[in-house]
């Protein structure tokens, strides 16, 4: 049984080793690729800042609200492991920052010791009267992604570098299932209008006195288009840029004004930072993460594709809840088959 | 008395700070600071420099918290500043945790640090050993950048420094109008204080840039701080020890009571380990005298025995001080024109 994972972020090395872990001792045969035309630190998850945080209003979307909240337990989990370390994992508490009040977000008590700001932490913020404080999670995929890396090649995953055309292309060498992590460029695979890329410019910058993550919301300018500032375990990232149907991935000057400017506003201890690197990347943008299975007739043969992607910009935030999900999906296909040795995994 | 001339004892945190003060008060004071040892060589180097104040008991509270509050307003605007990172000032969250609940659950300083209160249970989770605890968000003085900054902010008001090492107070009285004594731990054979004594801290300065937020015990003997590049993992409380030898057996005790109240220092890097003795008393001396020997007069404001509380209230017993320098002006003023008479 070989399956074929799509995409080497976040999303793709999650999934395949939550397959690999389920079901590895029940399908003997069980044989996983990841193909990828780009690796960490080159993915769009290695520009990612690496906080654990779901967009502030979930718009009904219980799902992806549960898959917030199984991968923050299942990091909570870890965070204690010598692993911890290695993975880039790490706890960090901050500020969420707002023009007016507004409702609790779906992951308030997910998160640890979440509460609203005082009027004293609001001096800190000038412009800005409302906001919440918090204690969350920090996966820096630059360790995350290389963890992965390590542990899948450990239990014999194969990686190919090469940018795959089709789906077709995999099941004509004789893969069983594809697990389509393309993210960004899974329209290139088949054609989704829903997913635009939400493009995010980032400074990275050397201001190791920052201990908080300090997110500011715009309601009239939208999620990311305003900004941010997350302290990472080396570097601290600037951002506030997010915009929709924008194919670039050129770093803009203008951006880039915009992005130091409303920072140093934000956090006047930051005029003395060091700036390191600047990057833009776009995030998968879609109105729900695709998450679920396809079966395509090529010729007399059923082929199955588990589709995971459009996580836009909370990829880290949702990735083990969706990983999970893909290996449930797997899990059914594998019952068709009666491939599994007992009667499906329990998770 | 036209440009009174003042002798500041000491260059640790309380030292710098109360020369930093009267030249804000008293602009025509002239400003001396003398010391036998600089930054990073003193006692407030060692310290981690965090804002979570040490109760003294003969001291009433009212004035404990005056100076904490104080303080922590003043650092709070530096922290908010383009000079933040230059002055090693910082603001830092994390927890306290108890092992069993302490009888005074709201210390007096609750409502000048930010956002405190009681850790849910979920947080308590990552404490296994222990059953309550207290979250809140403060400010950190790392140093040397702060003692660095405060020598700067100094040097710009034409105020000297020298290095030495003053083994009496009268030594000083030809040269000067006004000595005050910020010798912390050196006032015990400086001025013969024999109610203030060592208390040694060994502390461990490590490599472990994501920790993010501090933990300490409430019995205040395990801590974990970081800092701007470094996190200072502690401690001791050895009352009555002068030795500023570190000793390897409290390293390995420090390293593993940290480490198991934060797993993930196992990999920490680079362990510095250091000592320091806090200069401690059961208040902290703020206190004008006049010392007489031989019909000469000498005023002397004492600023000393801040012991574990030192970063703490800086700020507010270097204002108290040099307000007590401005009463010792007024005092010569006063006495120069009856000497005219």
């Amino acid at each position: 049984m070989r399956v074929a994972i799509i995409g080497a972020g976040v999303i793709g090395l999650s999934s395949a080793l939550c397959i690999h872990e389920q079901f590895h001792s029940l399908v003997p045969s069980l044989e996983l690729e990841v193909y990828a035309d780009h690796f960490t630190p080159h993915t769009t998850s290695d520009g990612a800042a690496g906080l654990w945080q779901p967009y502030v209003r979930d718009h009904g979307k219980l799902q992806e609200t549960l898959w917030n909240k199984e991968t923050f337990d299942y990091l909570l989990g870890h965070l204690h492991s010598p692993a911890a370390k290695e993975m880039g994992l790490f706890l960090i508490s901050g500020y969420n920052l707002f023009t007016e009040p507004v409702a609790d977000p779906s992951w308030k008590n997910i998160v640890l010791g979440f509460r609203n700001l005082t009027p004293k932490e609001l001096e800190l913020f000038p412009g800005y009267s409302y906001g919440w404080f918090n204690t969350a999670l920090m996966l820096e995929c630059r360790s995350y992604l290389p963890w992965l890396t390590n542990r899948l090649t450990q239990k014999g995953v194969k990686f190919f570098h090469k940018k795959v055309e089709s789906f077709q292309e995999l099941f004509s060498q004789g893969v069983d299932v594809v697990i389509n992590c393309s993210g960004m460029r899974a329209g290139d695979l088949q054609p989704d209008p829903e997913l635009q890329p939400g493009r995010g410019q980032i400074i990275k910058v050397l201001a190791p006195w920052v201990k908080h993550f300090i997110i500011t919301h715009d309601s009239k300018s939208g999620i990311y288009n305003s900004p941010y500032v997350i302290p990472g375990s080396e570097f601290t990232v600037l951002g506030g840029v997010y915009q929709h149907g924008n194919w670039s991935e050129e770093n803009s000057a203008k951006d880039h004004k915009t992005i130091w400017d409303n920072c140093c506003r934000l956090l006047p201890a930051l005029q003395k930072a060091k700036i390191v690197q600047e990057w833009s990347g776009l995030r998968p943008a879609r109105p729900s993460v695709r998450l679920e299975r396809e079966s395509i007739r090529l010729g007399n043969l059923q082929a199955e594709v588990i589709h995971n992607y459009g996580h836009g910009g909370f990829g880290i935030t949702i990735h083990w809840g969706c990983a999970m999900a893909a290996a449930r999906l797997f899990g059914s296909i594998l019952q068709e088959k009666k491939l599994a040795t007992s009667p499906g995994p329990r998770l | 008395m036209a440009s009174p001339k003042v002798a500041v004892v000491g260059a640790g945190v309380i030292g710098l700070s109360t020369a930093l003060c009267i030249t804000e008060i008293c602009p025509s004071c002239s400003v001396t600071v003398l010391s036998d040892q600089f930054s990073p060589n003193t006692t407030s180097d060692v310290a981690a420099g965090m804002l979570i104040p040490h109760t003294y008991p003969d001291t009433p509270i009212h004035r404990q918290k005056q100076w904490f509050k104080e303080t922590f307003t003043y650092l709070f605007a530096i922290s908010n500043s383009a000079e933040a990172s230059e002055a090693g000032i910082h603001l830092v969250s994390g927890w306290q945790v108890f092992k069993s609940t302490p009888k005074e659950e709201l210390p007096f300083w609750s409502d000048i640090v930010l956002g405190f209160r009681p850790m849910s249970e979920a947080e308590l989770q990552k404490f296994p050993q222990h059953r309550f605890g207290q979250a809140f968000t403060t400010l950190k003085c790392d140093c040397p950048p702060y003692l660095l900054w405060l020598e700067k902010k100094l040097k710009a008001t034409g105020t000297q420094m020298y290095t030495r090492k003053v083994s009496d107070l009268w030594e000083l009285h030809s040269e000067y109008d006004i000595v005050v004594n910020c010798s912390g731990m050196g006032a015990h054979q400086l001025v013969g204080d024999k109610q203030l004594f060592p208390v040694r801290g060994q502390v461990l300065k490590v490599h472990a840039p994501w920790v993010k937020q501090f933990i300490r015990d409430g019995d205040g003997l395990t801590y974990i701080y970081p800092g701007i590049h470094r996190v200072t993992l502690g401690g001791t409380r050895n009352k009555g020890s002068w030795s500023l030898s570190p000793d390897a057996g409290t390293t390995s005790d420090i390293f593993d009571r940290c480490c198991s109240l934060e797993p993930s220092l196992q990999g920490a890097q680079d362990i510095e380990v250091k000592v320091g003795l806090r200069p401690s008393r059961q208040s902290v001396r703020v206190q004008r005298e006049v010392l007489s020997q031989g019909g000469v007069k000498l005023p002397v404001v004492h600023n000393y025995g801040h012991g574990a509380g030192g970063f703490s209230v800086h700020r507010g017993t270097a204002n108290e001080a040099a307000h007590l320098v401005g009463e010792c002006i007024s005092a010569l003023q006063g006495s120069s024109s009856r000497a005219k008479l």
